[in-house]
């Protein structure tokens, strides 16, 4: 299935000097965008060796001139460096904007689990080498001087706390295990681990050398605190209220779109100010007798118009089905917006945008906020059947008044082969390339379950795109 | 991360970590044993 409407002649010529200028001013965000990526990681290597140097110019290399006090040595340097991680993991999650608008939000996320398990094993030597190097000075064994520490040592016990909750922390977000709990435990637990931090704090100010008073290490290690505890609070707390209570969202509208899949829709006050673009997401808490105490990700389906914001879900999981059930008026408080699905996202003029099932939802507000010449866009939808392609009207209309090309893919994959076609066009020789031609010189928007959404990614890359063309926001947490 | 960004990084981090050592390096040899 085509649509593809003809673009009036006269208006040629002053689209291709708007489309130049366009393409000029996107290459620009990009290279801007590269900087700031560049600048960003540059700091978290400069942070780790601010944290080497401090060690050293406070004489930590005479640790190890003696071979006794190499696990002293090496213990304070793993509890430095994990310490120092651990903040940076905690500012990825913080829901920073410029850390959005550089690296997208599931990225920063990718990343702060990432450092998940390093960081978890570094702050384990810590402890490990410690217990051994100064049990060697003590002349006790490490189980011994880990007791000792605890019944003896100001703070150390509430230390040997913080150690096991961030383990718990850590085996809580392993996927094997997180698959087996539910997102609201998973979360609670993972609230944790600013508990854990704020326990071993103390311990690192009345035993750690390195914080004494009057270094120059005691004053970056309390910026550093100070600066990731300050970041979690104005960015994950206090914006978010703030935001929830001038806008006053409430439900306006909820329409039953397909079987399992509703639209809401919600009004409030001075939505311009929130700047968010199609293809973004929230975490929408609704203010509902059944719904209050969870807030879940979800995209809007379609641009802001300044007045309102709709979001349209399919009936996955018990926090979507009681969306069914939200009555007009009902008060909703959001986190957001975040992600960098948009035309921020964008390093070239053209697009192609891949969506599947549900996945259509940000693909079409996206489509919607892009600023594309006519023909320079190309749509590919896919459904396992019919009703499967959701918004499937309103979306042929924007790529009627965008001239962009529409290609809907309806049909269950075939049997045996690892695609992301269906049946029907797999059998045709259809492909990325033939579905969307002008794809190698196009940024690549996808939209889908994950597994379908890996195998658009790894076409996309047969045929040459870069990650930089490539975006697929995913909601991670 | 560019390959330049990555270089200057690398070179700006080799050279923070050096000054730490400068910084320090009195109290290291003050800490050696004297013959």
């Amino acid at each position: 299935m085509t649509a593809l409407a003809p673009m009036p002649s006269s208006q040629r010529h002053s689209q291709s000097n708007s489309a130049s200028q366009r393409a000029r001013d996107i290459k620009r965000g990009y290279k801007a965008r590269l900087r700031r990526g560049d600048l960003l990681e540059t700091i978290v290597y400069f942070s780790v060796a601010i944290v080497l140097a401090l060690f050293l110019a406070d004489g930590g290399a005479t640790y190890f001139i003696n071979i006794k006090d190499v696990a002293t040595g090496l213990g304070i340097v793993t509890g430095l460096v994990g310490s120092d991680l651990l903040l940076i993991m905690l500012l990825l999650a913080a829901r920073i904007p410029v850390i959005d608008r550089t690296f997208g939000h599931d990225m920063a996320l990718a990343l702060h689990r990432k450092l998940g398990k390093p960081v978890l094993y570094l702050i384990l030597a810590h402890m490990l080498l410690l217990m051994i190097g100064y049990g060697i000075a003590q002349g006790l064994n490490p189980v011994a001087e880990a007791i000792d520490m605890i019944v003896n040592q100001q703070d150390m016990s509430i230390a040997f706390i913080a150690m096991g909750l961030l383990i718990l922390v850590v085996v809580t977000s392993l996927v094997i295990v997180r698959r087996k709990l539910s997102y609201e435990f998973w979360y609670v637990v993972h609230l944790l681990s600013y508990a854990a931090i704020l326990l071993a704090l103390p311990h690192q100010f009345t035993q750690g050398m390195m914080f004494a008073d009057g270094t120059w290490a005691r004053w970056y290690w309390m910026a550093l605190y100070v600066g990731t505890l300050a970041a979690i609070t104005i960015f994950r707390v206090i914006i978010p209220v703030a935001s929830s209570l001038r806008h006053d969202l409430r439900v306006s509208e909820v329409v039953v779109e397909a079987p399992g899949v509703v639209s809401v829709t919600m009004s409030g006050r001075d939505l311009d100010a929130l700047r968010a673009q199609g293809g973004q997401f929230f975490h929408w808490r609704f203010w509902s007798a059944n719904m209050w105490w969870e807030a879940h990700p979800y995209s809007l389906s379609a641009h802001p118009d300044g007045r309102s914001l709709r979001i349209t879900v399919r009936d996955l999981g018990k926090g979507s089905s009681k969306l069914l059930s939200l009555k007009p008026g009902t008060r909703v408080s959001f986190e957001g917006p975040y992600g960098l699905f948009t035309e921020a996202a964008r390093t070239t003029n053209k697009a192609v945008f891949v969506g599947a099932g549900i996945g259509i939802t940000p693909i079409r507000a996206l489509l919607e906020a892009s600023n594309l010449a006519p023909h320079e866009a190309t749509v590919i939808l896919r459904g396992s059947d019919a009703e499967d392609v959701y918004l499937w009207q309103e979306t042929y209309d924007l790529c009627v008044e965008k001239s962009a090309s529409l290609r809907v893919l309806v049909g269950r994959r075939p049997r045996g082969v690892n695609t992301w076609l269906s049946a029907e066009a797999y059998g045709k020789g259809e492909s990325l390339l033939t579905l969307a031609p002008k794809i190698k010189e196009s940024d690549l928007y996808i939209c889908g379950p994950t597994p379908w959404t890996e195998l658009v990614i790894r076409d996309a890359q047969r045929l040459g795109l870069t990650d930089h063309q490539i975006h697929a926001e995913r909601f991670d947490f | 991360m560019r390959a330049r960004s990555a270089f200057l990084a690398g070179v700006g981090s080799a050279a923070i970590v050096a000054i730490g050592w400068q910084a320090g390096v009195g109290t290291l040899v003050s800490s050696l044993p004297q013959s």
